[in-house]
């Protein structure tokens, strides 16, 4: 349901210049604000206090690998108070070392020039004008037994806990009292500084973008687009979007997939390490050494694997302990699909499982609608004649019967292209009952068919597939955004910039990051 | 009146064992000159259907055996009423899928919606539990509105784990982690060992922290308009809630309670799966009993629960997959006994508020309303005729004793019927069309009052 308006862009842009080479000019998102999410929470404390201890916070909407986070969530009780204790104690932690904002522990007059600096970081912009008053009554009332880090103590607590430090605000300049409500609005140059640290460093500005927000300059397009570039050069952006990418993948399943351990006794927590570990080191080299392209994370053949993970994938020559630059076999692995992090997670505790995978590509690379389950009374009617059945007789099965072929006829055939694996993510010539393996499928892509054999195939047609291209953005503008992208002409200039540049999946964040739409905001009616 | 600590301790039972309130929050109970007790609603939800082939009970009325997968309840029958026949009045083509879909509508009497820009479906309506909670003739000025707890939080989807909304599309989500719930209940200094000067300090320095967000939190609110004031409102409640646990609960000394919950651990959840529901209810009965909440909604977990760590002798599945095969008697023998293993751990704690007296002399247990439910009947996703229990006295307006039966009525007539007894002026509870009217008989006095 989703990609047929996708669709339907696809097809009006085919090939000529659709003139979306510059982006709209128009805001697309409403002034709101966004909580950070626990990772940000701990980033931004480590910021700016070095490295303490912070509480594991578990906020509803942040599980460790959810990519989207949802903006339908507060500050309801239960996260109000696991906030309070990660505020007192670091708090603690602070009064109890304030070298770490680097005053001596008698220092009491640098302590209290410490805290205006100190919230003003946290909150990412200047402090208003009563706000320096209150700071100060909140140090000196902390401070009344004699011992100024105690004040301190008490004014981090305070920071931590506010609106200000939890939330990301996008709401532009306040108007003039009596004023006529603007319709768009632009973010200050704090807000913008803010905003672009969330999404590149998932933390507050580091110190080039905190002075260009200071001085107003980053409210300058010229000025933004060179901090974009600055930061997509950095070591920690590099790190966090490789990180993203695997969010959005999923790849950290991997660690806590269920496996039989009768069944599969190999699978160690150290395998499933080197598992990810293949996938964070590959696509970190798909990011920032090849281009950044889609086509290489869907087919290149150039990866990392260890002795362990040289075993799974019968690569004998390997034997280091630590992953090192492998040329795997062309004809047997090519893209992360082929990798064993997805293979394995994409499977049952029992075996390989052609419908899960096949789900996961339709949900991350196709943004195929979701059909839902089939109904337990259909499953109950067929489970006698196929409760015996191998996975591909199961498959068989289900594109043979009538009613089952309603949706698996679209479903089967992309997992059926990954059958030469096994539930492991081993290369195999035979399948679990010793049949051979018929891995040749008709794909339904770009609302037309195309055959293909095998996982190779299969990822070379997902990487020239427009459906797959504006899929991708699709997800990772929703991240970006903090919300679905729903505006046809910012849609229609980000799948065009993202094809004119080599569908460089680092030039998704970069467009979005200097677009308009990044910088402007919609008054609420 | 006086609650002495032995009998406090008396009650004590379970894998963790029932948390013991110190001397000084007995003598402040104590204190209250109201002789009358308040009544209280705990929800308690177990995901994913029951065996209808173990769970249903031969008789009607008072007359009455009570299945296997009842059968732990024994001991508490003069307590406890069964319900059969209710439907879930679920829609077929909403957002989501059929257990998230059923919570919603279970607690809400409506289906869910995905808000605008959102990939998650949530509720239209405000859930029963809200009501309650936010109705001052029912939850008085109590400074927790209401509790939402869960023993595991893993959920295929955001809104299996959410039993409770204050309206539409504003989500309650559950606590986890038992040390928090304890420390959004009697605060994160209450431990009783500060001298009382320390504590007049300590208490005027977390009001300043509090006053410091709320003067924020009102300037950003004044810059925000629409929907976003909604959330900011929840915040201030948040912090109000905090305000009003500092002021009556500083000086409680909940030592011992805390020292028992910090046996817990939250992050090793499959193992402790027993221990870290039985924290939360032990919270619960302790807030009841000192009168901080009088509304919870508690749940085992959403479905990713893997039980067969708890009990030894199940197949390595997880109870979501399991319940799906059910029908086939190895697999219903399993899940039997997994239900009876909840069912065990919910009877340990019914009977510490069967043993706790509360300020009337009656006890806690006479005075509580519990519900206890699962979204669907049978693993294969059917939603008639859903296995429901009730515990207490509610307040001394049900009597136990007793299996009653509407077939053609739904969990919104439910509601209704609940939400009359305790005092709620409502025709209707949820989707009008889905509330067909109050379960006739369902409340009557106790045939000998307390």
């Amino acid at each position: 349901m989703r990609w047929l308006p996708v669709l339907a862009l696809a097809v009006a842009s085919c090939g000529i210049d659709t003139g979306y080479d510059v982006p709209p000019a128009e805001a697309v998102l409403p002034v709101r604000i966004q909580l950070v999410t626990d990772t940000q929470y701990a980033n931004a404390v480590h910021d700016l206090f070095g490295d303490v201890q912070v509480p594991a916070l578990r906020s509803p909407g942040t599980a460790p690998d959810q990519f989207f986070h949802e903006a339908v969530l507060a500050v309801d009780a239960p996260l109000l108070v696991q906030y309070r204790i990660a505020a007192e104690t670091i708090a603690a932690e602070i009064a109890a070392a304030p070298e770490r904002i680097g005053c001596a522990a008698d220092d009491a007059d640098c302590m209290r020039g410490r805290i205006d600096e100190l919230a003003a970081r946290a909150f990412r912009r200047a402090l208003v004008p009563d706000e320096r008053d209150r700071l100060a009554a909140l140090f000196a009332q902390g401070a009344a037994g004699g011992d100024p880090r105690a004040g301190v103590g008490l004014v981090v607590e305070a920071v931590l806990q506010a609106p200000s430090f939890v939330y990301r605000t996008e709401l532009g300049r306040p108007s003039a009292s009596g004023a006529p409500q603007p319709a768009e609005v632009a973010l200050t140059s704090y807000e913008l500084a803010a905003e672009l640290a969330f999404l590149l460093l998932d933390s507050i500005p580091d110190e080039p973008l905190w002075r260009a927000a200071r001085d107003g300059s980053l409210s300058d397009p010229g000025v933004l687009a060179e901090q974009v570039d600055r930061l997509l050069g950095s070591p920690r952006v590099h790190d966090h979007l490789v990180d993203a990418v695997l969010d959005w993948l999923e790849i950290p399943a991997i660690f806590t997939a269920g496996k039989d351990p009768a069944k599969f006794p190999e699978m160690t927590p150290e395998l499933r390490a080197s598992m990810y570990g293949e996938t964070r080191q590959f696509v970190a080299e798909v990011l920032w050494h090849t281009k950044a392209s889609l086509r290489a994370l869907l087919t290149s053949n150039e990866s990392f694997i260890d002795a362990r993970l040289a075993t799974l994938y019968g690569v004998h020559h390997i034997t280091a302990s630590e992953l090192v630059p492998v040329t795997l076999d062309p004809r047997r692995r090519g893209g992360i699909l082929t990798q064993a992090s997805v293979l394995a997670q994409l499977a049952t505790e029992q075996g390989e499982s052609i419908v899960r995978r096949a789900m996961f590509i339709r949900r991350k690379f196709l943004c195929a609608p979701d059909p839902g389950r089939p109904p337990f009374s259909a499953i109950a009617m067929v489970a006698a004649a196929t409760s015996q059945l191998s996975e591909a007789q199961y498959a068989a099965f289900r594109a043979g019967d009538g009613y089952c072929a309603g949706c698996h006829a679209a479903i089967d055939p992309l997992g059926r292209a990954l059958h030469h694996y096994d539930a492991l993510g081993r290369w195999r010539a035979v399948d679990s009952v010793g049949a051979a393996i018929n891995d040749a499928v008709t794909l339904a892509i770009d609302d037309r068919e195309r055959d293909a054999t095998g996982a190779v195939e299969l990822g070379a047609a997902l990487a020239a597939s427009e459906q797959v291209a504006h899929c991708v953005v699709d997800q990772l503008a929703h991240y970006a955004l903090g919300r679905e992208l729903d505006d046809p002409a910012l849609r229609a200039y980000l799948y065009d910039t993202f094809d004119r540049r080599g569908r460089n999946l680092i030039e998704v964040f970069r467009a979005i990051a200097t677009a308009p739409a990044f910088r402007l905001r919609r008054e609420l009616p | 009146m006086t609650i002495s600590r032995r009998r406090f301790l008396a009650g004590t039972g379970g894998a963790l064992g029932a948390l013991a309130l110190g001397p000084s929050i007995v003598a402040r109970m104590a204190r209250a000159d109201d002789a009358r007790a308040p009544t209280r609603l705990l929800i308690v939800h177990k995901p994913a259907g029951t065996v209808p082939e173990t769970y249903d009970c031969a008789g009607i009325g008072r007359d009455f055996t009570l299945s296997p997968i009842l059968e732990p309840f024994a001991d508490l029958r003069d307590h406890m009423v069964v319900i059969d026949g209710l439907a879930v009045p679920k829609a077929s083509n909403t957002p989501g899928e059929d257990h998230g879909n059923c919570i919603v509508t279970f607690m809400t009497g409506g289906v869910p919606f995905k808000p605008e820009g959102t990939g998650i479906a949530v509720a239209e309506r405000i859930s029963i539990d809200q009501i309650l909670a936010g109705d001052p003739a029912f939850s008085g000025d109590v400074p927790v509105r209401s509790l939402q707890l869960t023993a595991d939080d893993r959920a295929l989807q955001f809104f299996m784990r959410i039993l409770s909304y204050a309206g539409r599309g504003l989500p309650l989500a559950p606590e986890q982690d038992p040390t928090i719930a304890y420390a959004r209940v009697f605060g994160t200094f209450s431990d009783g060992v500060l001298a009382p000067a320390q504590v007049a300090q300590a208490l005027a320095n977390k009001r300043s922290v509090l006053d410091f967000a709320r003067g924020d939190l009102q300037r950003i609110r004044g810059q925000l308009g629409g929907d976003g004031r909604e959330r900011l409102d929840r915040h201030l409640a948040a912090i109000t809630e905090v305000e009003g646990v500092l002021h009556k609960v500083v000086g409680y000394d909940t030592a011992a309670l805390h020292g028992e919950l910090l046996r817990t651990d939250a992050r090793k959840r499959d193992d402790q799966h027993a221990e870290i529901g039985r924290a939360h209810l032990d919270i619960v009965r302790a807030a009841f009993q000192c009168d901080l909440t009088r509304v919870a909604a508690f749940q085992w977990g959403s479905m990713e629960l893997d039980v067969s760590r708890i009990i030894p002798g199940l197949l390595e599945l997880g109870y979501h997959s399991l319940s799906h095969y059910a029908g086939a008697p190895d697999i219903d023998a399993q899940l039997t006994a997994i239900h009876r293993w909840y069912n065990a751990q919910l009877a340990g704690f019914l009977r510490t508020l069967r043993d706790t007296p509360d300020r009337d002399g009656r006890s806690l247990l006479d005075n509580t309303l519990v519900v206890v439910w699962s979204e669907i009947r049978r693993g294969n996703h059917t939603f008639d005729n859903l296995p429901i229990q009730l515990f207490g006295g509610a307040g001394g307006r049900l009597a136990g004793g007793r299996l009653l039966r509407y077939p053609n009525q739904t969990t919104n007539d439910l509601w209704l019927t609940i939400g009359n007894a305790l005092g709620q002026d409502m025709t209707v509870f949820g989707d009008p069309e889905r509330c067909t009217g109050a379960l006739a008989g369902l409340f009557e006095a106790p045939v000998t009052p307390a």
